[in-house]
């Protein structure tokens, strides 16, 4: 190559290496799909939509659970925030502390916070909320989270003390949930009872007007405590808009036509569909683990072998394709596959040999007669059309039973129900939790009488542990214990989605699956 | 007439009473606690107890009866167990959203079927006549839920031209109202308007084929005069009739159309309420509704007399 050739060889790789460098920076200058490199602009309206109508606008007093959080983590915050993945962070409490071995809290409290009504938030304000949680007659449907709590101290006016009745790792997730939501003790004792329609909390939106089982308008709290990337007060946004709308069909059609900027759920049949979209975004928002529940205290369902039988006759890959459009997937129990104490070992895989031994065994080689009931919505009817189908081949014939929801909670609180279709909302605040309001010896959504005292040691054993290992190993027995027991029938999960329009930036879900507090987030101009 | 119209809202109360009644009687046979509807899954046994103490539950069915209504006589019709707010403020902020929703689909119904149907009657069996009937028929067949969601997709999403969801109060601004308004009103509007064309037509036909017609047309008369003067008049009386039978079916309709539109209305809270187990609520929105139904028949009572001032002359002796 001459001297030329080589310079000109040279010049050409370097204009085409700086070309090939600029299309790069250009490409690295590009707005990336979560909006991180645009500067954040302030103002706007969010529309959003709920299905179900909100039961409470006091955390303390809600029983709409899931739904009522949506609002909720708005108006309100906790004392301790905790993010997607259950870590807990620093919320109206900045620090905490455990003392004379796990038996007391210490939490300081950040200062200088506001209620909406323009009170302060202090810890004789923590005392007064925690205490009417804990009073049997608020009949507040959280006291059982932190009903550890044997005391309330105020230590000084940013200090308080919990004084725990035993040691307690489940405490300061309790705390992150509805019992640990503050609410503006003067407000409380201005509203009475009427507290459930005049909310008055610390989070960076308050309410301007309800319209009850239509809408809620909430607009920016300018007094709020947090400050934004631009040196002012959060939130960004001036005003949100959450109108009921129980459709789903609905809801997507004006989530299309602009009116919705942001909704509460997304059924599986339109998930591909709207991820695929240039205009849209769709979150994971917690799961559904769809179940059976098996009536204990009657014939043949008093049987452990009739009981394992049914989980073994379950085709569950089969509910993963037909009810879950192929977004669920199996799991041998109530925990989710990103929750720190999952186990993933299966203990029942369809066996319809094994299932027909189990019930010879049981004395019942030619099956039996049941009634199924549900509650009559989607998709738990093609849940039970389909669990009837894979039972007969078992020899076991199901008579459908359907209820509205009122109805079927009637007859299994008052233990009538003889095998029930149902599900539970996960996940909960702490593994504890989880596990015990639904198959602790009477517990509150223990449906199926079940009782164990090996279950329940185990897992209140895993209450006093704070060492995460061993915590691990302790659930993973409570798991083993329960599934060995086949009270209820684990079919699959159902994970649930959220979706909202792309120029709504910065959104975050809590870990219930809500909507998480919207102070960070903004509307893209 | 005054005397009339009073005897007639005298005649309302029992049916009323009645009504309300049987109302109270189906919803406390209902299965599902009304505690549980307040408190929520996951309440205690205890505190269910409680509740329903509070409320009253534990009382017999009669006590419960004589309370409520010794309270409705009054003019109070309590507070919705879970939210608390007063009935009586929840009938205000959505009776109107479903009145105007009725009275205009009624407007939009009557402004299509009356003259398609006369239409369809003076050119029977023509292209114009085929065409009313199958119009029609896809009105009485279209459910109102896909009806409402067809003009979501092309007037909503497609076109842009009018809100999907969401209701403007008409004093506040009329002309947003009106746009709110539009696609839920057609979708009742349209369902109704297939029964009173329908009606029109074969009203209109039997009066167009009656002597006194041959007779007028024998005078030399118009033939607009006669069919707006003395065929319509005359025809009129059996679609009076069958528009406010339909009365019932239209808030019926109202139901499903403010769902889909998302509109406040009484349809939508009434739904919401009986899944709650929310009495108060529930016995006051249809109370409010079968007073509307049981206000429009007499209504009409009264427009017949304008129609035909033989009715009343026939009634007086």
């Amino acid at each position: 190559m001459s001297k030329k050739k080589m310079a000109l060889f040279l010049i050409l790789a370097l204009i085409s290496s700086l070309l090939l460098s600029a299309c790069g920076d250009k490409a690295a200058q590009k707005p990336a799909d979560d909006g991180k490199p645009l500067s954040i602009t302030r103002g706007g309206t969010l529309n959003a939509t709920q299905g179900a109508k909100w039961s409470s606008l006091d955390p303390t007093l809600s029983s709409g659970k899931g739904n009522d959080k949506f609002i909720i983590n708005q108006l309100y915050e906790p004392l301790i925030e905790v993010d997607a993945s259950g870590k807990l962070m620093s919320g109206l409490a900045e620090t905490w502390e455990m003392k004379d071995s796990n038996k007391t809290v210490i939490l300081k409290l950040k200062k200088g916070v506001k209620f909406h009504d323009g009170t302060d938030f202090n810890a004789a304000a923590v005392k007064y909320v925690l205490d009417r949680v804990l009073k049997p007659e608020t009949k507040a449907t959280s006291r059982s989270d932190i009903d550890d709590i044997q005391s309330v101290e105020v230590v000084d006016n940013n200090t308080v003390k919990l004084n725990l009745k035993n040691p307690s790792s489940v405490i300061l997730s309790a705390l992150s949930n509805y019992a640990g939501f503050m609410v503006s003790p003067a407000a409380i004792e201005k509203y009475g009872k009427d507290i459930v329609r005049n909310p008055v909390g610390t989070g960076p939106f308050k309410m301007k007007e309800a319209v009850e089982g239509d809408h809620i308008t909430l607009v920016r709290f300018e007094n709020y405590h947090i400050m934004g990337k631009d040196g002012k007060a959060l939130p960004y946004i001036d005003e949100m808009i959450v109108k009921i709308i129980p459709d789903d069909s609905v809801k997507l059609v004006n989530l299309r036509s602009g009116s919705l900027d942001l909704l509460d759920s997304v059924q599986t049949m339109n998930i591909k569909n709207l991820s695929q979209s240039k205009d849209f975004t769709v979150v994971p928002a917690g799961a559904r683990a769809f179940k059976v529940m098996l009536n204990l205290s009657i014939e043949p369902f008093s049987q452990k072998e009739v009981r394992q039988a049914i989980a073994y006759a379950v085709d569950r890959e089969e509910f993963v394709k037909v009810v879950a459009d192929g977004y669920g997937s199996v799991e041998p129990f109530i925990a989710i596959k990103n929750q720190w104490f999952y186990d993933p070992t299966p203990r029942y895989t369809y066996n319809l040999e094994k299932a027909k031994e189990l019930l010879a065994k049981a004395g019942y080689p030619n099956g039996f007669k049941a009634k199924l009931s549900f509650t009559s919505r989607e998709p738990d009817k093609t849940v039970v059309q389909l669990l009837q189908s894979q039972l007969k081949r078992a020899g076991i014939e199901l008579e459908l039973e359907a209820f509205d929801r009122l109805a079927f909670n009637d007859k299994w609180y008052n233990g009538k129900g003889e095998m029930g279709q149902n599900f539970a909302s996960i996940p909960k605040p702490d593994p504890y939790i989880q596990y015990q309001i639904y198959f602790g010896t009477k517990a509150l959504f223990n449906f199926t009488g079940y009782s164990n005292k090996a279950f329940d040691d185990v897992l209140l054993e895993s209450k006093k542990e704070f060492d995460i290992e061993k915590r691990k190993a302790l659930l993973k027995k409570a798991q083993e214990i329960y599934v060995d027991d086949a009270a209820e029938i684990f079919l699959f999960h159902l994970p649930l989605y959220e979706a909202y329009n792309k120029k709504l930036q910065d959104f975050k879900v809590d870990p219930d699956g809500a909507w998480a507090s919207l102070r960070d987030a903004w509307i893209k101009k | 007439m005054l005397g009339h119209i009073a005897k007639k809202l005298i005649a309302m109360l029992p049916t009323l009473l009645f009504v309300s009644i049987i109302l109270f009687t189906i919803i406390s046979l209902l299965p599902g606690d009304a505690a549980m509807g307040v408190l929520g899954e996951g309440a205690s046994s205890e505190d269910l107890q409680k509740v329903r103490s509070e409320l009253g539950l534990d009382k017999p069915l009669y006590e419960r009866y004589a309370d409520w209504l010794g309270r409705v006589v009054q003019g109070d019709f309590g507070r919705a167990l879970k939210s608390r707010q007063p009935v009586s403020e929840i009938i205000l902020q959505r009776l109107p959203v479903t009145a105007e929703l009725t009275l205009l689909s009624m407007i939009i119904a009557t402004l299509i079927a009356v003259p398609a149907g006369i239409s369809a009657a003076l050119r029977r069996n023509s292209a114009m006549d085929v065409v009313n009937g199958i119009v029609s028929m896809i009105g009485i067949a279209m459910p109102p839920f896909w009806m409402g969601m067809l003009l979501i997709m092309v007037f909503s999403v497609w076109l842009g031209w009018l809100p999907s969801a969401g209701y403007v109060s008409f004093f506040k601004d009329p002309w947003q109202n009106l746009m709110h308004m539009a696609m839920p009103a057609f979708t009742i509007g349209f369902a109704f308007a297939a029964t009173i064309m329908r009606q029109t037509r074969s009203s209109m036909l039997e009066v167009l084929g009656e002597e006194y017609i041959v007779t007028a047309r024998a005078k030399g008369l118009k033939e607009s005069v006669i069919i707006w003067k003395h065929a319509l008049r005359n025809a009129l009386i059996p679609v009076v009739t069958v528009i406010s039978m339909q009365m019932g079916r239209l808030i019926g309709g109202a139901v499903v159309t403010e769902i889909v539109f998302a509109l406040p209305g009484i349809g939508r809270e009434m739904v919401d309420s009986i899944v709650a187990r929310d009495y108060p609520v529930v016995m006051a929105l249809i109370l409010i509704t079968a007073l509307c139904v049981v206000l429009t028949n007499t209504l009409v009572d009264i427009l017949y007399v304008a129609i035909d001032p033989r009715i009343s002359h026939s009634k007086q002796t």
